[in-house]
């Protein structure tokens, strides 16, 4: 706790002891000089020009650009979903679309929000079938949150979650897997898509 | 800097009053001056703070679920109404005097500075469409072997003249990092309305954010209603940089049904949801959203 700041008095009005007044002296000095703490400051006494830019929170936003760009015959094929060439079963964590940030101790928020599109039913598959896809959140390679199966053709992915972090460097990035291929599929068949995916990262501090 | 860094009065030194005065005027330059150097770590609670500076702004518009058994109708862009563009989600709910999903700032403008974090989030449900056939039956395939879907997304009006009422589009842009045409309307004749990638001319492989897919699937009631029942939503973030930018209202649009694939116009590819140019796009009538809400959240105090 801070020094309590006291009404000085003088003896006599007169200085007569050079200890006495650098004891006094040195308690407002030692105040003044980084002591002071709530209890000196006033209630509603900070404002906002007297808040230092980023003295809350850290954020991390991925570009605006689509962040699943691995796997996408862009050019040559349409749709351009990822095909059964780029992946046959697993999760597929694609390593463009990660995150770095160096955190302090606390809460790390991260959102992910993405539509998708899955071919379930289209000229390339010879049978119609129930097909599922699913995406998940890696914090430093570990699974912290992972969508339920998404068994519609198109829609989109909303995850939200908050993990306290320590301090120091922290890894996030998206994965992704879907459903073995339906009998009849080649391996250029296309498979799963998704876009419009924005990461945010939010580190709160204790 | 403002610490106090005169010396002690040395012991047998003459301390008279001017002395002492003068010692004592560094404590009102320093008292004039507090920053981070006199305070102690941690020494700030939250009863110092005078107003909440994670989160400036925030807000929402909930246009309840009182119709939710008919929706309003949207007209679908169909092949050879390539015209019809975006509709503004307007008047969704019994409610008449709602003006849809439309935040209006108007009247105290969203000021974003330089590091604020704005997020929007949005959601609709879509009741039905009037193309029963689009699955031939129960297990049965899609008319058109072509997977369509409807989008709605967020765009903002920077400028006070903008529509808050109506479907149109006046005023509304959308959001940086995305093309201007976003939502391009601009093309030739016989070429359909899509929600194009942005920075299209150097990457084909980036497409917008923001956007909201609702499938088109659902139950068939006859060949003219197919009961979707289906909510979708997403949240778009943006990050401010740069000198204050004055927001004046929010709304969000619909369009449908779209396909996603690679288009080409003007020698140009595209990877977008493009606007059906085909002849099962046409059987699509309206779309009836039924109800929605759209939210937003001004947050400071951040760092990149």
């Amino acid at each position: 706790m801070s020094y309590k700041w006291t009404e000085g008095y003088l003896r006599d009005k007169n200085i007569v002891d050079e200890d006495e007044f650098n004891r006094e002296y040195n308690n407002h000095k030692g105040a003044i000089n980084g002591g002071l703490d709530r209890d000196n400051l006033p209630v509603d006494s900070v404002g906002e020009d007297h808040l230092k830019a980023g003295a809350f929170l850290a954020y991390d936003l991925s570009s605006p650009n689509d962040l699943m760009v691995q796997g996408l015959d862009t050019l040559s094929s349409s749709p351009a979903f990822s095909t059964w060439d780029d992946r046959l079963s697993g999760w597929v964590h694609n390593t463009s679309q990660k995150s770095t940030v160096t955190t302090q101790e606390g809460m790390l928020h991260i959102d992910f929000c993405c539509w998708f599109s899955m071919l379930t039913n289209s000229p390339a598959h010879v049978s119609l079938e129930n097909r599922w896809a699913q995406m998940g959140i890696l914090l430093n390679n570990n699974f912290i949150v992972k969508t339920n199966k998404l068994w519609s053709y198109a829609g989109n992915v909303n995850i939200n979650i908050a993990v306290p972090v320590a301090s120091g460097p922290q890894q996030v990035h998206i994965a992704w897997r879907s459903e073995a291929p339906p009998s009849g599929s080649t391996m250029s068949n296309g498979s799963f898509a998704y876009g419009g995916g924005q990461l945010l990262l939010i580190n709160r501090y204790r | 800097m403002s610490k106090i860094s005169n010396s002690n009065v040395l012991i047998g030194s003459t301390a008279s009053a001017a002395s002492a005065n003068a010692k004592f005027s560094d404590v009102v330059t320093a008292t004039n001056d507090i920053d981070a150097a006199n305070v102690a770590y941690q020494g700030i609670d939250t009863k110092q703070l005078k107003d909440n500076y994670l989160i400036v702004r925030r807000g929402y518009v909930d246009n309840g679920v009182t119709n939710a058994t008919a929706g309003v109708a949207y007209n679908m862009v169909k092949d050879g109404s390539f015209n019809s563009g975006a509709q503004a989600v307007n008047h969704v709910g019994s409610t008449a005097a709602s003006t849809g999903l439309l935040l209006d700032f108007s009247s105290n403008p969203l000021t974003l500075k330089d590091g604020d974090m704005l997020r929007v989030w949005h959601s609709c449900h879509l009741y039905k469409h009037e193309y029963g056939n689009f699955i031939s039956g129960a297990g049965g395939s899609y008319a058109g072997n072509v997977f369509y879907a409807c989008a709605t997304y967020p765009v903002w009006a920077l400028t006070p003249a903008f529509a808050a009422s109506g479907t149109t589009p006046t005023g509304f842009e959308s959001f940086p990092g995305l093309s201007t045409s976003w939502v391009n309307t601009t093309l030739g004749s016989s070429q359909p309305i899509m929600i194009q990638q942005p920075d299209y001319s150097g990457s084909y492989n980036k497409r917008g954010y923001g956007i909201a897919l609702y499938p088109l699937h659902g139950t068939k009631i006859g060949t003219s209603e197919m009961r979707t029942r289906y909510t979708g939503g997403s949240t778009l973030n943006y990050l401010h940089s740069g000198s204050d930018l004055t927001v004046y209202a929010m709304r969000v649009f619909f369009l449908g049904p779209l396909q996603y694939h690679r288009y080409n116009y003007g020698g140009a590819d595209f990877l977008s949801f493009t606007a059906s140019n085909t002849s099962v796009g046409a059987n699509f009538n309206n779309a009836y959203i039924s109800h929605g809400h759209i939210g937003f959240m001004q947050m400071r105090g951040g760092k990149v």
